[in-house]
Parts: structure tokens; C-alpha cells; sequence
């Protein structure tokens, strides 16, 4: 059976109102994104092509109602106006895209009303995504608990999510954390505390992800999730050992991440001599740990 | 260019501005008064005309010598007044004396910052993205005042000295130096200020920190080398 049989069926049968949906639906150009067009669905009118059926149509006679209230006078009255009084009754169906939730992406709706099979929008959120960049290095190391308490105390949005890039001999990037996670995670990859630190390497990676992550809209089951803010907190000496990037490299893309101005960055040094190369990569803020006048 | 506005906090209370700052063609100074002493205003303002006269005071050689002599001149002057140098410390030196003090130099192809006390160094690379630099150093910072105070809890205090900064002009063509006054800024509270302090205009700043006069809680004061000043 194609899909215009169910047209050539329904043709003349039926009430007004279900009549001029049946037929909308196939001179409708309109196609749900997801899923196969059912032909016992509702379907979006474009009035311009639409064959205007059944408004100067004579409404039928249904039954013991239709005879009795409806009668001959009602038939007349419908070539002039076609809202019957059991029109008025009813609740009209109206067409209108479905902002419910329900059956989200999914063609095989209940087949019911008609929330099925239309064009369905998830809600849109904005998250702030923080990235916390924190040398692997002894000095680290021994403040690790300061250094959790710190980031603990930097992410506060609850409906952020929180990635931490350790950088020492490699690179490691965690899973895109929430704020519950923070509180249990390590702050170290114990098995690369050591000499190297690839601060240069570590910032032309985040531009790199950033890259991916800033403005990109991603589905989840019951909505979709768009980066709107950046937070760059980067922990450390300040000091590069070991990079295969050069210091420039890395100067201009950090740069080309904090050009846009969603983008906060913060540089917390252990201590105060790290200060001036943090400032020429171009963090806003820095500062130390330590409060100790060195 | 020097930029001062008074603290909203400090105009609540009635306490007079307490920050201060001087300039000449290559050097700025500012000083950044103690809120918990009395007369800070006092302290401040009182140095930096001694400061003034002295012979070369914008001179990045002589500075810590000049500082010191400016200290010992007011200290010895003010003696007469008082019956006993302790008299003397707790009345006088640590309700008058206890100030940061934030001084920049040009020197032709960099910039040199001497710090005593707490602070800001604000900071602009070759691709003229702004950084402040915080120096801070809890809620009791070292003051050079402690040098002449022998009654103090901490003995430390009196042993610390100027901090010395030397910053490249062709990797940071710009400075600036500031109190802590600065600190919505910095924490990009405030914003649309960053480019905006280096090109002095000073009436912009001026409009943005009486505009935004709330989240100043402390005195604000900013100097950069060059522009003109009220």
C-alpha cells in the first residue's frame, strides 16, 4: 500500500475536521526529521499547495445527532460557515510542533494526539566547561591536598563540567567531570611525577580541544548541551621541560584561545617567579600559593 | 598617569582616600595606606611631598636609599613629640607610616618595579593581552614602617626588603602598577577596563570605576608611566 492509498481511501469519508487533516497529510511537503511518515498521523499543513477540502463541503450526517440537532438547516448552514455546533463542542486540532519531551528523536510515537512524529526540540543548556591544567611534578606534589582543595574551591558551578589536563613526561586529560566527581578525584597521574613538565605541549593541546568543544552542541537523551564559557586554571611552576612545541607555538595558541572573550584564565603559581612567564603567555590573572614575602 | 578614586567601602565608612601617588616623566610612584591604622592618609600624603624634594628621587638607583632617608627624616622630626620610641611606635608610626609602596621605572628599553608591601603589577604582551600580577600576602603585609618598629609580634617583618622586577619592553611593552584597590578587575568583575588602563584615558577609567563604584570596596589606585594626570 503507498502512501497515497490512504488518501484515496479517505476520501469523502469521515467528519470535516479529521477529513482535512487526512488529506493535508499528503499534499504536505513537510517530512519528520526522524522516522518514516505515517500515514495515521497528523501531519504540518502548507496551506499555500494544500488541496482546501472540506470547509464549503456539506458536513454529513452522523447518526442519531446528525439527524436530529444537526438536521437539514445545519447542512445549509455549513456552505456558509463551517464551524457546526458540534464543531464548537469539540476541541479543535490544531497543528503546532511539539515541545512536550516525549518521544524525543523517535518516530514510533504512541500514534496518539499528535505529539507523535512531528519535529520535536530538546532544551537547550548552557554549561561552563573548566579546564584545570596541574604540573605532574614533586613540587606538586607535595601540596597535592592544597592543590584539590583549590580546584574545589575554583569550580562552584554546579552545572559546569570540569576537565583536568595533567602534563608531566605525557599528557593526560580526564573525562569531562561534574562537580560531585571533583571532590573524589586525584589531582596527580602518580606514575609520571617526574623532572619533565610539557606546559607548551599541554597548551597547544587545549587549543586543540577547546577548539572542539567551544560553541558545539552536543545530544544527550533528554537535551542538548552547548559550551557557552570557558575557564582555564592552570596550577604549576610556570616552568616547560621537555615540550616538542616551542614556546611561541604555544604563546600563539593560547593566544587564539583567550581571544575570545568567554574564555577567563587564571594562573596559580607556587611561587612568585613563575609570575612573569605566566604573563607572557597572556593569563589575566596570576597569582601564588604561598603568602610568604619571598 | 596616575588614576585614584576612593573605595565605596572607605566612603561608607567616612575614611578619607587613603592611597597616593606621584609621577614624573620616568618614574611613578604610588603608596597604598594601611586601612587599619588611623591616619594612613596622613602617612602617605606626608612622604610623598618629603619624597619629592629629595635630590634624584626618580631615580631607579637611588630609590631604596631616597625611601629610607624619607623614613628616618619624618621619624626623627616627629620624636620631639613623644616621651618614649615605643610611645612613639604605637601612636605614631603605626597609625600614620604603614603604606605599600609601589614604584615604576623607565629605563629605556625596560621597565623596572620595586614592591614593598601588597599589590598589583599589571602587565601587557606583544599581543596586548592584559595580566595582573598579584602580590599578596594575607591580611597583616609587610610594611617598610616595621624597619623602625622593635615591638612587633612578627620579628620577621623587619628583616624584609624591597622586591626588584625587571620586565623586557620587547615582551611586555607596557606596565603598569597598582594597589589593591584593583582587585574587581583582576578578577574580571569589571569589565571593558583591560586594554583601556594602558591607553590613558584616564577620563574612561574614571567613569568606569564611578559607575561600578560598589564592587570597589578598597581604594583604587593606578600609575602608569606617560599620559597626563588631573
Amino acid at each position: 500500500m503507498s502512501i497515497l492509498d490512504g488518501f484515496k481511501s479517505n476520501q469523502g469519508t469521515g467528519d470535516q475536521t479529521s477529513d482535512m487533516h487526512k488529506t493535508d497529510a499528503v499534499t504536505s511537503k513537510f517530512e519528520p526529521v526522524n522516522g518514516e511518515i505515517r500515514r495515521d498521523e497528523p501531519k504540518r499543513v502548507d496551506r499555500s499547495k494544500a488541496h482546501v477540502p472540506s470547509r464549503v463541503d456539506k458536513p454529513k450526517k452522523k447518526g442519531f445527532f446528525g439527524g436530529l440537532i444537526g438536521g437539514g438547516a445545519a447542512e445549509d448552514k455549513a456552505a456558509v460557515a463551517p464551524v457546526t455546533t458540534d464543531d464548537k463542542k469539540k476541541p479543535i486540532d490544531m497543528e503546532y510542533d511539539d515541545y512536550s519531551g516525549l518521544n524525543y528523536g523517535q518516530s514510533s510515537g504512541s500514534g496518539f494526539g499528535f505529539g507523535s512524529g512531528f519535529v520535536s526540540y530538546k532544551p537547550l543548556e548552557n554549561k561552563k566547561f573548566y579546564f584545570i591544567l596541574v604540573e605532574n611534578s614533586k613540587e606538586i606534589d607535595k601540596i597535592k591536598d592544597m592543590i584539590s582543595a583549590i580546584i574545589g574551591n575554583y569550580v562552584v558551578d554546579e552545572k559546569s563540567l570540569t576537565c583536568i589536563v595533567n602534563y608531566g613526561g605525557v599528557l593526560h586529560f580526564s573525562e569531562p567531570l561534574d562537580l560531585k566527581d571533583l571532590t573524589s578525584l586525584p589531582v596527580l597521574v602518580e606514575n609520571d611525577i617526574g623532572r619533565l613538565a610539557r606546559l607548551y605541549d599541554a597548551l597547544c593541546a587545549l587549543k586543540t580541544l577547546i577548539d572542539s568543544k567551544k560553541k558545539s552542541i552536543e545530544d544527550d537523551k533528554t537535551k542538548r548541551v552547548i559550551v557557552n564559557s570557558i575557564d582555564i586554571l592552570c596550577i604549576g611552576t610556570c616552568r616547560d621541560v621537555g615540550s616538542k612545541h616551542s614556546k611561541d607555538e604555544a604563546i600563539v595558541a593560547f593566544d587564539e584561545i583567550i581571544r575570545d572573550s568567554t574564555v577567563t584564565t587564571k594562573y596559580i603559581c607556587l611561587t612568585e617567579d613563575g609570575f612573569k612567564e605566566a604573563a607572557e603567555f597572556g593569563f589575566k590573572s596570576i597569582g601564588s600559593i604561598s603568602v610568604n614575602y619571598q | 598617569m596616575i588614576i585614584t578614586s576612593q573605595g565605596f567601602g572607605h566612603f561608607e565608612k567616612k575614611v578619607n582616600n587613603q592611597d597616593f601617588g606621584i609621577e614624573s616623566p620616568r618614574m611613578v610612584l604610588i603608596l597604598d595606606g594601611c586601612s587599619g591604622a588611623k591616619y594612613s592618609e596622613v602617612g602617605t600624603r606626608l612622604f610623598a611631598q618629603l619624597f619629592s624634594r629629595k635630590e634624584e628621587w626618580d631615580s631607579a638607583e637611588k630609590f631604596e636609599d631616597n625611601v629610607k632617608e624619607v623614613f628616618e627624616d619624618i621619624i626623627l622630626m616627629m620624636s620631639k613629640y613623644y616621651k618614649t620610641p615605643e610611645e612613639m611606635e604605637e601612636n605614631f608610626i603605626t597609625e600614620n607610616l604603614l603604606f605599600t609602596i609601589i614604584a615604576c621605572f623607565d629605563m629605556g628599553d625596560k621597565y623596572v618595579v620595586k614592591l614593598f608591601g601588597d599589590g598589583y603589577i599589571i602587565t601587557q604582551n606583544v599581543r596586548e593581552r592584559t595580566s595582573y600580577m598579584r602580590f599578596a600576602y594575607g591580611k597583616c603585609p609587610p610594611y617598610f614602617a616595621y624597619r623602625y618598629c622593635k615591638n612587633l609580634k612578627d620579628p620577621r617583618f623587619s628583616d624584609y626588603t624591597f622586591k626588584t622586577f625587571i620586565f623586557d619592553k620587547a615582551v611586555f611593552p607596557k606596565i603598569a602598577i597598582a594597589t589593591d584597590g584593583i582587585q574587581p578587575i583582576a578578577k574580571g568583575e569589571v569589565k571593558m577596563m583591560d586594554g583601556r588602563i594602558f591607553e590613558g584615558n584616564q577620563a574612561y577609567v574614571d567613569i568606569i570605576i564611578k559607575g561600578k563604584k560598589q564592587k570597589f570596596y578598597d581604594d583604587i589606585t593606578i600609575g602608569i608611566i606617560g599620559g597626563e594626570s588631573k
